[in-house]
């Protein structure tokens, strides 16, 4: 069995059946931490040594269509948790750093969370402004941290933080911290358009001591780490896309063969039938463009290039593809119940998250030396 | 325990076809593992986690691209395979399969050999009972609860009354429900390793088993005829115009149903 057919039959009968319920309770299904540990879907990438499962960045994307093709709030917590935090004690952890927070987190026995963005830093992560002052053997942490996704259920938080004054890019370091640690607090959920089942918080630090052995990777080197990192993270958030339109595709051509209108099916009126045609193309050179950056990442070849065009696109499919599938549903489509209405909400967020629309074209105007 | 064996089938994948011509399943197109057989694999892996066991064999006979579920089987943590895979064994009733099965079951000697209740195509539910016959190994099916104990194994019989709770010797066969446990899903990490485990396919010859005594000549079954189950007579259909209901309830009314 391939293992694309794994995951789909373990988002079927896993995740599937939970949507409905954790949407409307805007609340993440805890029982599938482990379900999905044990099956080995949270440690794809990571070495056996570190208490990965094997595999690489494509199986990782691959895992990311298939959850985001069940719902978007869903697949971003266990995909923040074991891709986008993960990877940052992985790449910088010292090996007890990784003993002590890296295998639960890919075992689904703890969770992760990943801290950069503040309310007047996101895309430009040198301007963060959260201190930590030298105290003792260790820091104090003191700031704000927002719209971080996990934030309220992680049991461990890598946070970015200005450990030396003047320009980012050298005074910035991360550090781990344990939820629960005094002088840290997490505000109340945010409510948000989409991702209705996934958890968005503000993170508070007032004073939050944290021990020189709780450094990641070194000091002041932060922004770089961060920049490493995110490679994944957009091709993670771009898989996301191409899974998105494609739930969406299934959900309208279904609908479009079932619908009747001036007599017929629907899927037989040229309108119709053409964007059904047009969604799916886009959609498959979305998928594409995917795959190959998740690819050129696997044989180390450089995939800046790739990723950026990668997120870029795949972000801008899903949301076409899923405003094309609520006008093929109609009136129906523009109801909470239909299956596409979740996925239009969910959308949006992929243009922003993990670098926006025109952080990723920066990139590619760079990358041309313009 | 040492060894623990599961017989697993390789069946046709969604819709079966029958070959009008040899009365026989059409086996060429995509084919899975049973499903009662992740049951069967499951339990015997969960023995073997909890160290009542060194090792589990998957155990078919079928077409050469049965290895396909073998090879899922490996995924999920069995340790080797053995296909039994000759062109004389085509069209085997469970009669002869189940010499096909004892032979290898035979060769291999495990305490434990489990099987899934029944398959999903043939839907048979009798092949464990014909193997342990030949065996001379006792037998219980319908198994919802299984405990190794010391040289012996108590089960959790499910009937139509109530669960027999039954202590047998080892080394004996069992046949387990789906509602024994919950099949663990293959990983990445299983199917890599699957790639390196052994696989090894054997001709009836290799077996030491006589050719007239499987396959279609040493079937005691015969497939007289087929057909298609009768329809069943004229029926309405109603589209829901926003009226079904009423008119659902004035069919039922009319015929005094209510």
């Amino acid at each position: 069995m391939a293992f694309q057919a794994v995951c789909r039959k373990f988002v079927e009968e896993q995740v599937t059946p939970l949507v409905a319920e954790a949407e409307e309770k805007q609340r993440f299904p805890t029982s599938l931490w482990r379900r999905m540990g044990d099956a080995g879907l949270l440690g794809l990438g990571f070495p056996e040594e570190v208490g990965g499962a094997g595999g690489d960045l494509l199986s990782v994307a691959i895992l990311s269509e298939e959850l985001a093709k069940a719902s978007g709030g869903i697949a971003i917590t266990p995909l923040v948790s074991s891709y986008m935090a993960a990877p940052h004690l992985y790449r910088f952890g010292r090996p007890d750093q990784m003993r002590e927070y890296l295998a639960p987190v890919l075992t689904g026995h703890k969770v992760a969370a990943i801290a950069v963005t503040e309310p007047d830093a996101g895309s430009d992560v040198a301007g963060i402004t959260l201190r930590a002052t030298p105290e003792g053997d260790g820091y104090l942490l003191r700031g704000t941290k927002l719209f971080i996704t996990n934030g309220g259920i992680a049991d461990i938080i890598v946070v970015a933080a200005k450990t030396a004054g003047g320009d980012g890019h050298h005074s910035i370091t991360t550090f781990i911290v344990e939820a629960g640690q005094p002088g840290f607090s997490v505000g109340r959920p945010l409510r948000k358009m989409g991702w209705h089942s996934s958890d968005t918080r503000e993170l508070i630090f007032d004073d939050c001591f944290v021990g020189a052995n709780r450094v990641l990777g070194e000091v002041n080197r932060g922004f770089y780490q961060i920049m490493q990192a995110f490679q994944e993270e957009r091709v993670v958030l771009a898989a996301m896309g191409v899974g998105l339109a494609e739930a969406c595709i299934e959900a309208s051509v279904a609908y479009a063969r079932h619908r009747k209108a001036f007599g017929r099916p629907i899927s037989s009126l040229q309108a119709i039938r053409h964007s059904l045609a047009h969604m799916r193309t886009q959609t498959e050179a979305a998928r594409l463009l995917v795959y190959q950056a998740a690819v050129l990442a696997d044989a180390g070849a450089d995939a800046a290039q790739a990723t950026a065009m990668a997120k870029l696109f795949a972000a801008q499919v899903a949301n076409d593809v899923a405003d094309r599938s609520v006008q093929v549903f109609g009136g129906a489509g523009f109801l909470e119940e239909s299956p596409v209405a979740m996925h239009y909400r969910d959308a949006r967020v992929l243009r922003i998250g993990g670098g926006t629309d025109e952080i990723q074209l920066e990139i590619l105007a760079k990358l041309m030396n313009l | 325990m040492d060894k623990v064996a599961v017989c697993v089938k390789h069946v046709p994948d969604g819709r079966m076809r029958i070959d009008p011509d040899s009365k026989r399943m059409d086996r060429s197109g995509p084919g899975e593992l049973n499903a009662f057989d992740l049951n069967a694999l499951e339990e015997a892996l969960r023995i073997k986690d909890a160290a009542g066991a060194t090792e589990v064999i998957a155990v078919s006979m079928g077409p050469p691209q049965a290895d396909d579920s073998l090879r899922t089987a490996l995924a999920m943590g069995a340790d080797r395979a053995v296909l039994v895979s000759d062109p004389d064994a085509a069209g085997s009733d469970m009669l002869a399969t189940s010499r096909v099965l004892a032979g290898v079951l035979d060769r291999e000697r495990p305490q434990l050999t489990i099987f899934g209740q029944q398959a999903s195509d043939g839907t048979g539910a009798v092949l464990w009972s014909a193997v342990a016959e030949l065996l001379q190994l006792p037998v219980v099916s319908q198994v919802t609860e299984l405990t190794v104990l010391e040289g012996a194994l108590r089960v959790k019989r499910q009937t139509e009354r109530g669960d027999d709770v039954i202590e047998m010797p080892l080394p004996a066969v069992v046949a387990v429900t789906d509602a024994i446990n919950e099949p663990r899903y293959v990983s990445l990490r299983g199917q890599m390793a699957a790639k390196r485990k052994p696989l090894e396919t054997l001709t009836l010859g290799e077996l030491g088993i006589d050719p007239s005594s499987v396959g279609v000549t040493g079937s005691m079954t015969t497939v007289l005829n087929l057909a298609t189950p009768p329809s069943r007579g004229s029926s309405i259909r109603i589209d829901d115009e926003g009226h079904a209901a009423e008119e659902i309830l004035s069919f039922l009314a009319q015929r005094e149903l209510l």
